[in-house]
């Protein structure tokens, strides 16, 4: 029965400067705390002096109307001790969660219910990485567009992974800090992120490393999923350059404390486990979009603009030399190999639906097969061939 | 809470120092706090809001600042070990270091007595004779 009970969660962002992003990033945070059906969420804006002027005051009402907690530390902190802040809050306040966050992130609305029931799945998980577009080496590839970070483009790709992978893990050598939901019992054991890490970066690692080490399992939930812009505020804190994604010095003391780190990132990189999974997750992503949203299918050589469209668009090649359709969707991409029949038979069997529409641009072997496929389904399709595509 | 609030500048301010000598070089700087957010007792200015909404502002706030003070007087306590550990482990590897070229200096020393002889041995009558005498056989095959 206490299995049951509602879970407490205490979610910190950690904010300095970024008037630009993080007012999208807390409406996130006040929306999924709504939305949260299993897990009671406690938010906690941790304002890290920010030196703009006026912004924390703008940032501070921000949260008084969205029903945030906002603190300012007294001055300049950096990221370990104002993260340190939120995991001692936790600890007090009895949540049994905490879930540590940067503030250039969009949220979706079943993150705490979908991070905290992963982590309660296992009480040998030590912490849990949402899965974004820009999560260092376990990113989800796909091309950034001011789409991706519309609160339901969020909430969408967040679902239909929860609906792929549902509560699986996966195992890796460190979390990441951008979004690193942990339990409270870890974080007792654990401990705090060490201040020897300055203003921050690879706090979280050493934290991870410190966890797999008393037998916590590091991992990342690839049902859930945070948009995050990356480098936001870090960069204008000037704690890492334009050129740079880290910081080196902090680096040196991973190196020099966990010799055998670099080793298992290699061999977790060398394993094909992060891939399978990034196919897995795309080709959903892509067939979900289309039953949904429509689809349309080009018959084309050059890359096009996606222009109003707001389905999965699949292309091939007007030859039909290479047996494979390219699917696209908002900035993910992913090939599907062709198995003989034709090709809307084939995505009307696996999609469900035929497509809205169908552009031919050249003249080609596929382009024929086209003409007659759509003749015979009764389906309209848009001839622009005018001269030859290629030079 | 003034008071409190100036005991976490303050602390954060040594601890601030203290953890700065610890820490690697190059680390980009703390950049200061805008003065123009601060009042002239140290509260950061905030807007004013309403009754029990303030009242738990104030409560989170004190909450945080205690934790704060707290954790910033164990991280001095950390830090200043640190930095009594890592001077030690400096003089101690100074003191290796010494060694090691005392060493490194007796060896080249001795490697250049035992050069010098060789060549003194290479140079005389006897070694010159017994390596021609050494030829001679290889080239007979005895």
């Amino acid at each position: 029965m206490s299995e049951r009970r509602r879970r407490r969660l205490l979610l910190a962002v950690l904010v300095y400067n970024g008037q630009a992003f993080v007012p999208a990033c807390l409406e996130s945070v006040a929306r999924l705390r709504d939305r949260s059906r299993t897990v009671d969420v406690d938010a906690l804006v941790l304002d890290d002096a920010s030196p703009e002027p006026g912004w924390s005051g703008e940032l501070e009402s921000l949260c008084e109307h969205l029903g945030l907690g906002y603190y300012s530390s007294p001055r300049n902190l950096g990221i370990p001790r104002n993260m340190n802040l939120a995991l001692l809050r936790s600890l007090r306040a009895g949540h049994d969660h905490v879930l540590i966050a940067n503030s250039d992130t969009v949220f979706p609305a079943n993150l705490a219910d979908q991070l905290v029931a992963v982590a309660q799945s296992d009480p040998g998980i030590g912490s849990v990485a949402a899965w974004s577009n820009n999560i260092a080496i376990y990113s989800l590839p796909v091309q950034s567009s001011p789409e991706l970070k519309e609160p339901e483009a969020v909430d969408w790709l967040s679902g239909v992974l929860a609906g792929e992978f549902g509560l699986s893990t996966l195992d890796v050598p460190s979390g990441v800090g951008f979004c690193l939901l942990m339990p409270t019992d870890a974080v007792r054991r654990v401990g705090l992120f060490d201040p020897v890490f300055g203003r921050g970066y690879c706090e979280e690692v050493d934290w991870c490393i410190r966890s797999g080490r008393m037998g916590y399992r590091i991992t990342v939930a690839p049902g859930v999923f945070v948009y995050h812009q990356g480098r936001g505020s870090t960069e204008a804190a000037g704690l890492i350059r334009r050129e740079s994604d880290s910081v080196e010095a902090n680096e040196r003391i991973l190196d020099l404390r966990y010799p055998e780190f670099r080793g298992a990132v290699d061999n977790f990189l060398r394993s094909d486990a992060l891939d399978r999974m990034r196919a897995r997750a795309v080709d959903r992503i892509i067939t979900e979009a289309a039953q949904r949203w429509g689809y349309s299918v080009e018959a084309s050589w050059l890359p096009r603009p996606a222009g109003d469209d707001n389905g999965v668009r699949f292309s091939v090649e007007p030859d039909g030399q290479v047996p494979a359709v390219r699917a696209e969707f908002l900035g993910f991409r992913s090939q599907w190999v062709l198995e003989g029949r034709g090709l809307l038979a084939e995505l009307l069997r696996t999609l469900g639906r035929p497509p809205d529409r169908v552009n031919v641009f050249d003249r080609g072997r596929f382009t024929d097969l086209l003409r007659e496929e759509t003749a015979r389904a009764g389906i309209r399709l848009d001839d622009r061939c005018g001269y030859p595509e290629r030079v | 809470m003034t008071m409190e609030r100036a005991l976490v500048n303050s602390a954060v301010d040594m601890q601030g120092a203290l953890v700065q000598q610890a820490e690697e070089p190059g680390l980009a700087k703390v950049p200061a706090v805008d003065p123009a957010a601060i009042g002239a007792n140290g509260v950061r200015a905030k807007p004013p809001s309403e009754e029990g909404h303030g009242r738990k502002v104030t409560e989170l706030r004190l909450e945080l600042d205690r934790l704060s003070l707290e954790q910033s007087l164990a991280d001095f306590e950390v830090a200043n070990a640190r930095v009594v550990d890592l001077t030690q482990r400096l003089v101690d590897a100074a003191e290796e270091i010494r060694s090691l070229r005392t060493e490194l200096d007796n060896l080249r020393r001795a490697q250049g007595t035992l050069e010098a002889e060789l060549s003194r041995t290479r140079s005389t009558k006897a070694y010159r004779f017994a390596e021609k005498v050494w030829e001679l056989r290889r080239a007979l095959n005895v």
